[in-house]
């Protein structure tokens, strides 16, 4: 079956929305696999790019409409993560596209069967995942379970309360979760390959040997990387995954 | 011996048809037995009914299962009833999983092989969730046996009233200077009309006062006037309370309380015309229906009963045009979308008592259609007919004055043509819409309002549980008449006097778990969560408040450390169900493989 759509539903709008397209009788293709959350907010991002990785080559979320959220904003924080996501699958080529929030609520029967169907082509026509794409995804997924990138995702509504600017805020979510796509990556290469210096790695990776060597940085200060032999130059430190020789 | 249980049992439902009509059901449930851990497949035709739920407990007594699956309708149909039988056998309700076989497979798809081979992932998916299933016991938690009711209006007085004859406590906490709410403004009601007394006084004290006063005598019942909340912290069944009261020229008070339960019944406003200019509200002699009211109070004082005068010139007019639906209905910019209730009766109301008090004025009703369908009130707009009012269907554009002539332009939607007149006073009636402290009271109690602002009606089947102790009577629920705003606050009343009597209340274990190693004291779990349900305080580690968590999950989705697991939607369970969505997880499939 192509495509395949995991559909995140809220407890409160989108499941009964979910139940009432069927007791409505609308009909939708049967290519979504409904997952019950209590909020839109309990999807973890991380999930989200699990699901990908266990074959699904789209994730909706859907949850109450503004303002009428079970637990008042959840609905925003699933909307905010999944635009972050999108963005960075539009940047990584995966196709923004694959993934939707919507907002349904429990008497809008036809508008889930109307979106799931909607979706469903819209998947079809972006197509299955490329080859490549799995390694990204990965990647992605570090990212999203990493600290840096949730601190950042997870303090977004106080700062906002107290006046912060959400386009500058967003912007700043953007360049947090592409400098911590390069250091995840720097990660990947170090696990498949083991031991490389930064300037193999930043050959490898297509990046400069200075934010290669400030990935390297990073990730030992995280402690998930350990510092190998040392070379000519500083570009010839050599790092392996912490525990791994 | 503890006997050793850990099998589980899948049960499907035929729902008479409707499930198998679509999904080939003996197939999926060849496909069920073949799945991990699951040593009992059962089918019925029906298995909410009588025969089904006694068939499902006999199955499960004899059946060394401790997990079970139910594939049927959606678990928010007849999920209840299910787990109510499974709990009843001694298996944990929290070890029951579901696989939505009817709303959102069989009756959602036209091809029988395709719903069919949906419905064997959809149970997959179930049983493997199933096995990360944990048990979970209720949380209970203690009710204070005292209330408090927000707003001395009818329904607040009705619910004090039903809760003090139970023997609690109540303390009332009014706006105003005194109790009595909106009904003490109005000179008359439907369906008495007056007070019983026939003497043209028409006095709402004669009813209303005995009701006050009732108030007043019951002992337990304590009356905070020119008071309001300040502040609340706590959890249903325990709440602190502030109250701030006028206690004499520029004296206040504040009064701390320790009550159980809340009501809510703070009532309503009516719609400021002013905001929409079509009606002319800016004319002296046009009123709203509430300042009419307020007129017939008045000159009921002097003796004699009440008297319709014209404000400009304190004359008897000739005319008197009522504009209905006036910010309801969405009729013009401006205005709310939803219908008022009770304005259609209470101009007809008024209408008759201006035709009787001065048979000789005019008496028009411009109105869109008549909506009041409660018991009497046909009948009396029948007969209101032929009264000699005159009810002209069709909007208002155009209220106006000249050299002290008020000018009404109208349509007559039954005769197809507009109308233009000279009137003596135009009354608007007046719609109702949130009371203007809705949104602070919404907020601090964390009750939800609906799409027009007012407090939501909880529908039971949709809200199975509630963790407020909460409970919202009369107006502030939207628009309803007298009586409908009594029922609800004697159904309100219910509600607090069920949880006090019992003592307890029991909650969903659904809450997050912190692992304190991970935790690394961010803040973020406690800046997200609107419900104080999560603290990060002096301890190495953030702590969860059963009480007062909602489960949501928000926390547990954003924490930065991953230090939070939900329970009955944790990561492993969620993931469980990623990874069984569209085909056997890989390790259980390499193991069949050998």
């Amino acid at each position: 079956m192509f495509p395949k759509i995991i559909t995140f539903c809220c407890n409160w709008c989108a499941y009964p929305g979910a139940d009432f397209a069927g007791i409505s009788h609308f009909k939708y293709p049967v290519n979504a696999r409904i997952i019950r959350v209590m909020c839109s907010g309990r999807v973890d991002p991380g999930l989200v790019l699990e699901a990908f990785i266990s074959g699904a080559d789209g994730v909706m979320v859907m949850g109450c409409h503004p303002g009428e959220c079970h637990y008042e904003h959840g609905n925003y924080e699933a909307e905010r993560r999944i635009k972050l996501l999108r963005y960075l699958f539009d940047k990584y080529e995966l196709g923004g596209k694959r993934l939707r929030v919507e907002w349904i609520a429990a008497s809008e029967g036809r508008k889930f069967a109307e979106v799931t169907a909607d979706f469903v082509e819209t998947v079809r026509k972006i197509g299955a995942f490329q080859e490549k794409a799995r390694e990204i995804l990965e990647v992605m997924k570090d990212t999203f379970y990493g600290e840096r990138l949730r601190l950042a995702l997870g303090a977004a509504s106080r700062a906002l309360d107290s006046g912060a600017d959400g386009e500058k805020y967003e912007e700043t979510l953007k360049k947090i979760a592409e400098e911590e796509m390069k250091k995840y990556r720097v990660l990947q290469t170090l696990r498949k390959e083991g031991e490389l210096c930064v300037r193999v790695v930043a050959e490898k990776l297509g990046l400069s040997l200075r934010e290669t060597f400030d990935c390297f940085l990073d990730l030992k200060h995280e402690g998930l990387i350990e510092e190998g032999d040392i070379g000519e130059d500083r570009y010839m430190i050599y790092g392996f995954v912490r525990g791994e020789r | 011996m503890k006997e050793e249980k850990d099998g589980m049992a899948v049960f499907f439902c035929h729902c008479d048809g409707e499930v198998s009509g679509m999904v080939d059901v003996p197939a999926v449930m060849e496909y069920a037995a073949t799945l991990p851990k699951v040593t009992i497949v059962e089918e019925h035709e029906h298995l909410c009914s009588k025969e089904g739920i006694a068939r499902l407990k006999e199955v499960l007594r004899d059946g060394k299962v401790d997990r079970v699956v139910m594939a049927a309708c959606s678990p928010r149909t007849h999920g209840d009833i299910f787990l109510n039988a499974v709990e009843s056998v001694g298996i944990n309700e929290y070890l029951v999983e579901f696989a939505n076989l009817r709303e959102q497979c069989a009756w959602v798809h036209e091809d029988r092989e395709e719903a069919t081979e949906k419905a064997k992932d959809l149970v997959r998916m179930a049983v493997f969730r199933a096995m990360e299933l944990e048990p979970l016991d209720r949380i209970k938690l203690s009710i204070f046996p005292s209330v408090l009711v927000i707003g001395g209006g009818v329904a607040g007085m009705e619910a004090a009233l039903n809760i003090a004859s139970k023997g609690f406590k109540v303390v009332i906490v009014e706006r105003a200077e005194e109790i009595g709410g909106r009904v003490r403004k109005l000179s008359t009601t439907f369906p008495t009309i007056s007070c019983g007394i026939p003497c043209r006084h028409d006095c709402p004290e004669c009813e209303f006062t005995p009701k006050v006063e009732e108030i007043y005598a019951a002992g337990n019942i304590e009356v905070l006037t020119s008071a309001e909340l300040v502040d609340v912290e706590g959890r249903i069944g325990d709440y602190k309370v502030k109250v701030r009261r006028k206690v004499g020229e520029g004296e206040e008070e504040v009064r701390d309380l320790n009550v159980g339960t809340v009501i809510i019944a703070t009532g309503s406003r009516t719609f400021d015309p002013g905001r929409i200019p079509d009606y002319g509200y800016e004319f002296e002699d046009v009123i709203t229906s509430e300042e009419l009211e307020l007129m017939y109070l008045q000159t009921r004082k002097g003796g004699g009963g009440a008297k319709l005068l014209r404000p400009s010139d304190g004359r008897v007019p000739k005319r008197v045009d009522f504009i209905q639906c006036v910010g309801s209905r969405g009729l013009k910019p401006g205005s709310n979308p939803y219908c008022s209730i009770t304005c259609c009766l209470y101009a007809i109301g008024h209408a008759r008592a201006i035709k009787e008090m001065y048979p000789d004025t005019e008496v028009y009703i411009h109105y869109t259609n008549i909506q009041a369908p409660y018991r009497g009130f046909e009948e009396y707009y029948a007969e209101t007919s032929s009264l000699g009012i005159k009810f002209v269907r069709g909007a208002v554009d155009k209220v106006e004055e000249q050299g002290g002539q008020l000018f009404i332009g109208y349509e007559d939607a039954d005769l197809q043509r507009r109308e233009e007149a000279t009137t003596d006073l135009v009354v608007l009636s007046v719609g109702q819409e949130p009371s203007d402290n809705t949104t602070k009271l919404s907020e601090m109690f964390h009750v939800e309002r609906d799409i027009d602002g007012f407090f939501m009606e909880v529908n039971p089947r949709v809200v199975a549980e509630d963790k407020t102790g909460v409970f919202v009577a009369g107006c502030a629920l939207g628009p309803r008449n007298i009586r409908y705003a009594v029922a609800d606050g004697r159904a309100a009343a219910e509600n607090a006097i069920r949880l006090m009597e019992q003592g307890f209340v029991e909650v969903e274990p659904v809450i997050p778990v912190v692992d304190e190693d991970k935790c690394i004291r961010c803040g973020v779990c406690e800046s997200l969560c609107r419900y104080e349900g999560i603290k990060v305080g002096e301890a190495e580690a953030a702590e969860v408040i059963a009480a007062l968590c909602r489960g949501c999950g928000l926390c547990v989705a954003s924490c930065p450390a991953k230090a939070l697991q939900m329970k009955y939607y944790s990561d492993d369970q969620l993931r469980t169900l990623l990874r069984t969505a569209f085909s056997m997880p890989v390790a259980v499939a390499e193991a069949e493989r050998g």
